[in-house]
């Protein structure tokens, strides 16, 4: 061996060695904890991951230890398999995933049980109380997709859809503004939790505003705006809001920001005829209609309708804009014959006493998840909106739809959510950790309804939260990652091609301009 | 010349000066230390050159540290710096998309967060400046122009003019410049006999370049094309690399990245967008450098060898004694005119305006109120954005009330509310400042809005960061305050003052026995109102707060620069609520009662306070002045302003029109 490779490798053997001892010291190195006192209260941890169900296909719920030692020692455990261990000489404690993985999988329906052991500088070992958690039987579905924005007031620069494995930690991009300089990339809308069939909405200066419009691998852009989007089950008919949205600012409000709908109406868009219609029930004049969501069976749809009682289009803020209260109304339609039935109101505002929004119903058609806030159409700014639970089949049997307002509300604004395929999670935003944040909780839904203590979705760096400028809105469960690149998405965002949808003009005089015109950047993006 | 002779040289120098002792200890250091290590072949010239060189870049260095100031250049409130600057916010630049040029781009965000240290961003300008430098030298080398070595400093001359125009901030640009005479480097050097692997060569690097410095992309090409036609005189070679420059955005795009043809194309021609005109000469100047000398040196050694004789062998003369001296002297004259030519330039392209008021806008940053104060005073030209600084430093020293009209005015200057949508970048200027003084007045929703629409368009602004947590722990929302300052904590030039408010919340989350905080909280409006209805004055923070003084001299200084003294001739009162000299009244509000009693209104309580007999005496001359040159507004401007330039009539009968009311 020549001198010169000689010391390359002793150089290289000594680089790695202190690495490696580096790596030893800070994973804290295994010991035997044997002699502790016991501490008779749970350890602090955050986040908080205590009392909860846990999907057994989640990613490890990593955490820091909000006691202070030299040393920290965690033991996961269940009744079947393996237990896990973890040592740190910091507060962080990251869990292997493979090992815990195995560990939930063979514990489905059981309880898991997490030690926290903390070593004092005096080098005694301490045990906190055990913190107890549930596995649940029933997977949740393998994606999340979200939208991933800066806290947004009237200028905004970074937006993009990501989508997140929850079985690890994995994020990546399903589309991002910077891909067509800058411009807002909104409304992800899926049919039944699969991605072969899906919209963006999308504003830009430079191309317009347009949906792009997935379907069986194809995307296709389509030269209207969508707002909140809706898919039919069977896939064949989307339906839409279009709103004339306006901000404005409070002097005093803890919450600077809010968000009215001078004007909006529902319209819906047949895949096959590339048409775009709409029916005078869910346009009036003289309402507000916008979230629109379709009943499992296809059979009706759901939506919120406020009166109108501004006469000025163009004022800012509405006359009155701080009393108005959407009530959540429904539509029979048949697919087949494309067409509309009666109007029937599910739950009054005046019943309620308070604006009732973004409908979701389960998969299962079994529960209506929305929320309730003391006014307007936008729950996200509104430190009073709260998830509501209507049993729909209980609606149906007694004639009376009662909502009943879900135990696991903050004090701080909770709205974006959405159901798992199997009904039996739900993930939504809440702002309860950093106010001004908004960030995705997941909660497990019974067979009775009984929504569960929510976990922050778990990320690989407990203190990710912390720091976190990010703002995560519209979480939507998804069984199957979105398949299509982001190059893609972005080509068709960028090219000429694209489905002309106008309004037709024949009909009963829509409100809001449909066209693909570009709105103020507030006006197309909020949180 | 020889080693022995150069010995000889130096040994006759310093006896010349009498240094015998000195030249002895010189000439064994060279003959035991230097010489060996250098095998023999040394010259004086070869130490002077060296020498030459380590002096220019201290000057540099120097140039760039006192005067360019890169502190200033980092404080430049987004106008500047435009790529986002810190680590704790890197990770969001990373995740943006693969565009070509983004390395560049990357290196380019984190080296001005340095910048902050002034001595750093000088040392990181003069590195980039050797670095083009030493590249430079080695291209005209390259291309045949040995005797016009001296053109090496050229690229440091336009780094230096560059950075003396404060903005645009072009560190992408030449950083992009730096990679491609690393390139360009390396297709000299390489020993390469073939024209099919130069051209292979060429083409990797060529990839390279569009993938990672797109922004010189065209600049590397022409000079790598230049050396084939000039130098090793291959045109066929440089017409091929031309149609390969022209393939490897295509192949960049299919190994890397995901752009239509026309964008691939289209971002090799890209060139900032924010420059003005001055600023795009010089730039494309700095830039065309390169091709210009490569195209320039090349044809004028193609003319001049078509003028040398052909078949006869010039004898060059051997220079006498006389003549070394000679061009020894020719030579320094040359070096004096060049430094001399290249300080005039430097002087001359800089922007003074701009260092003025990067300077001012520092001072604000850094609340160093009596230096802000002093510059303005030697300010030749004033805007809003100086006006808003001005009158914060005179609130905060005291002065607003007494010398406001000491310093140009100007109505949208005062609260930054120019009445219009500006350009991106000024608005930015308005959120950063605007939010500063908002929520001093106590406007906290306001200065809440207007920074995160700074936040939001800087990407990471740390001033931000810490005001958002101020505000939030003033509203109670301890929450988003932890939010902020885990934040900030993550930059080291802000982590000890954002652990320290965190590790304070830990124990008392609303800071209740923080005397700031409680008293700003105590500002804070109650009654909501729509800010796009019907926006909040300081009028409505003073009312909420009658001791909220700050507020009470904006009103004041509103109703000045609006001309309604009436409302200050009426307002004396709220003096007592504050702690001005008991019996005393301001200045410029002595001026505007004056005024208002003299237009006829009626006197206004003065609550035991009484008008400066100085005041008056100043106040009735001039008004006879004025008087005398009734219908000649212009002349009695002129004749007056040196006397009662700095007094509130002055200003509302000859300013008022014009301040942008």
């Amino acid at each position: 061996m020549k001198k010169s490779a000689f010391y390359i490798l002793i150089v290289i053997l000594s680089v790695g060695t202190l690495v490696g001892m580096f790596g030893y010291y800070l994973s804290g190195g295994q010991e035997v904890v044997e002699e502790y006192s016991d501490i008779g209260r749970p350890a602090e941890i955050f986040p908080d991951y205590s009392d909860v169900v846990i999907p057994a296909n989640i990613a490890p719920l990593n955490f820091k230890v909000g006691e202070s030692g030299s040393k920290y020692c965690v033991k996961i455990y269940s009744e079947k398999g393996e237990p896990i261990e973890v040592f740190s000489r910091t507060p962080k404690i990251v869990i292997d995933e493979a090992r815990w993985h195995k560990l939930l999988d063979s514990n489905r329906g059981r309880k898991l049980k997490t030690e926290v052991f903390v070593k004092s500088k005096d080098g005694r070992w301490s045990r906190y109380q055990s913190i107890t958690n549930e596995i649940a039987r029933e997977d949740i579905d393998g994606y999340l997709v979200y939208r991933r924005i800066r806290p947004t007031f009237s200028n905004w620069r970074q937006i993009g859809i990501h989508q997140r494995n929850l079985r690890g930690y994995d994020e990546s991009v399903v589309i991002s503004n910077e891909y067509y300089k800058s411009g807002c990339v909104n409304c992800h809308a899926f049919c039944n939790n699969r991605t072969d069939k899906m919209t963006i909405g999308i504003r830009n200066l430079i191309y317009g505003s347009s949906a792009l419009l997935v379907k069986d691998g194809e995307v296709h852009k389509v030269g209207t705006k969508f707002g909140y989007t809706a898919w039919h089950p069977s896939g064949k008919v989307i339906a839409y809001s279009v709103n004339r949205v306006v901000q404005f600012f409070h002097s005093t409000a803890t919450e600077v920001r809010d968000v009215m709908d001078l004007d909006s109406l529902l319209a819906y868009y047949v895949v096959d005829s590339e048409t775009v219609k709409t029916d005078p029930n869910i346009s009036k004049k003289q309402r507000l209609e916008t979230y629109p969501t379709w009943s499992p069976d296809g059979r009706y749809l759901y939506f919120c309708s406020a009166p109108l009682s501004w006469a000025k289009l163009d004022v800012v803020p509405p006359e009155g804009y701080d009393k108005i209260k959407y009530d959540l109304m429904r539509i029979s339609y048949d697919i087949d014959k494309d067409k509309w039935g009666e109007l029937e109101r599910v739950l009054s505002a005046k019943e309620t006493g308070r604006s009732i929004l973004l409908p979701r119903i389960s998969p299962d058609g079994r529960w209506l998840l929305f929320c309730m806030c003391d006014y307007g159409c936008f729950p996200v700014y509104r430190r009073s909106s709260d998830l509501y639970l209507i049993d729909l089949e209980g609606g149906r049997q007694s004639g009376v739809y009662t909502p009943l307002r879900l135990d696991i509300n903050s004090d701080e604004s909770e709205s974006w959510h959405s159901w798992s395929s199997n009904s039996r999670w739900i993930v939504f935003s809440s702002k309860r950790q950093r106010g001004t944040f908004t960030r995705s909780y997941i909660s497990y839904v019974d067979s009775k309804g009984q929504v569960h203590k929510p976990l922050v979705l778990p990320q690989k760096d407990p203190s990710h939260y912390d720091g976190c400028l990010w703002t995560y809105s519209v979480p939507e469960l998804v069984v199957e990652p979105v398949r299509i690149t982001k190059e893609k998405l972005s080509r068709v965002v960028r090219g000429n091609q694209k489905i002309i949808a106008d309004f037709p003009v024949t009909q009963a005089s829509p409100k809001v301009p449909a066209g693909s015109s570009y709105d103020e950047p507030w006006m197309s993006e909020r949180e | 010349m020889q080693p022995s002779g150069c010995i000889l040289e130096i040994r006759l120098a310093l006896k010349r000066q009498n240094k015998n002792g000195k030249a002895e200890q010189l000439i064994d250091s060279l003959r035991t230390r230097v010489m060996p290590r250098l095998g023999g072949k040394v010259s004086i010239r070869k130490f002077d050159e060296p020498m030459q060189v380590f002096v220019f870049f201290v000057l540099f260095f120097l140039l760039v540290y006192f005067w360019i100031d890169p502190k200033l250049i980092y404080h430049g409130h987004g106008e500047s710096i435009i790529y986002p600057m810190c680590t704790a916010e890197m990770s969001i630049f990373e995740s943006f998309p693969a565009f070509p040029g983004k390395a560049t781009m990357y290196i380019a965000a984190r080296l001005p967060h340095y910048y902050y240290y002034s001595w750093a961003g000088a040392a990181i300008i003069t590195v980039i400046a050797v670095g083009l430098c030493a590249g430079a030298d080695k291209f005209i080398s390259a291309v045949g122009g040995g005797r016009m070595r001296w053109l090496r400093f050229v690229p440091a001359v336009f780094l230096l003019a560059q950075h003396g125009r404060y903005f645009p901030f072009l560190l992408a640009e030449n950083l992009s410049l730096l990679v491609g005479l690393i390139f360009l480097y390396f297709y000299i050097r390489v020993p390469l006999r073939f024209a099919v692997v130069r051209l292979g060569v060429f083409t990797v690097f060529c990839v390279l370049m569009y993938a990672a410095a797109v922004q010189m992309y065209v600049v590397f090409v022409l000079t790598c094309v230049s050396i084939e036609f000039f130098n090793k005189r291959r045109f066929d070679v440089g017409l091929v690399e031309f149609v390969l420059a022209l393939l490897a955005p295509f192949l960049a795009n299919i190994l890397f990245f995901d752009l239509t043809a026309f964008e691939a194309y289209r971002v090799i021609l890209t060139f900032p967008s924010q420059l003005y005109s001055e600023e795009s000469v010089l730039a494309v100047s700095f830039f065309c450098f390169f091709p210009v000398v490569g195209f320039g040196l090349g044809l004028w050694r193609i003319f001049m060898e078509k003028r040398k004789p052909v078949g006869r062998k010039v004898r060059r003369k051997r220079k006498s004694s006389e003549n070394h001296k000679k061009g020894r002297v020719i030579r320094t004259a040359g070096r004096a005119a060049i430094f001399i030519t290249a300080v005039g330039f430097v002087w001359f392209t800089c922007d003074h305006t701009a260092r003025q008021k990067q300077r001012i806008d520092y001072y604000a940053r850094n609340k160093m109120w009596d230096e802000l104060l002093l510059h303005a005073r030697q300010l030749q030209s004033s805007d809003m954005f100086i006006c808003h600084d001005v009158n914060r430093a005179l609130y905060h020293s005291g002065r607003l009330l007494d010398d406001m009209f000491l310093y140009p005015q100007d109505f949208a200057g005062l609260l930054l509310t120019p009445g219009r949508r500006l350009s991106d970048e000024l608005m930015l200027q308005i959120w950063t400042k605007s939010s500063n003084t908002l929520f001093e007045l106590g406007h906290i929703n306001q200065a809440e809005n207007f920074s995160y629409e700074a936040l939001t368009n800087l990407i990471y602004y740390p001033e931000g960061l810490r005001r958002l947590a101020l505000i939030n722990i003033i509203k109670g929302q301890t929450g988003a305050a932890r939010n902020f300052l885990h934040a900030l904590s993550k930059d080291f030039l802000y982590e000890d003052e954002a652990k320290e408010y965190l590790r304070r919340l830990s124990k008392d989350p609303l800071l209740s026995e923080d005397e700031d905080i409680q008293r700003m909280r105590s500002f804070v409006l109650v009654e909501d109102r729509i800010e796009s209805d019907n926006k909040t004055t300081p009028k409505d923070l003073l009312e909420k707060n009658g001791n909220n003084r700050m507020a009470f001299e904006y009103l004041m200084a509103f109703c000045l620069l609006t001309g309604q003294h009436a409302g200050v001739a009426h307002s004396v009162g709220y003096l007592d609520n504050f702690e001005y000299p008991r019996g005393q009244i301001p200045r410029h509000l002595e001026e505007a009662i004056l005024l208002y009693l003299a237009m006829g209104g009626e006197k206004p309580e003065l609550h035991g306070r009484r008008i400066n007999p100085e005041t008056s005496r100043k106040f009735g001359e001039f008004m006879q002045l004025f008087q005398r040159y009734k219908g000649n507004r212009q002349a009695a401007a002129g004749v007056l302003e040196k006397q009662y330039g700095d007094t509130y009539y002055y200003f509302y009968f000859f300013l008022l029109d014009e301040s942008g009311l």
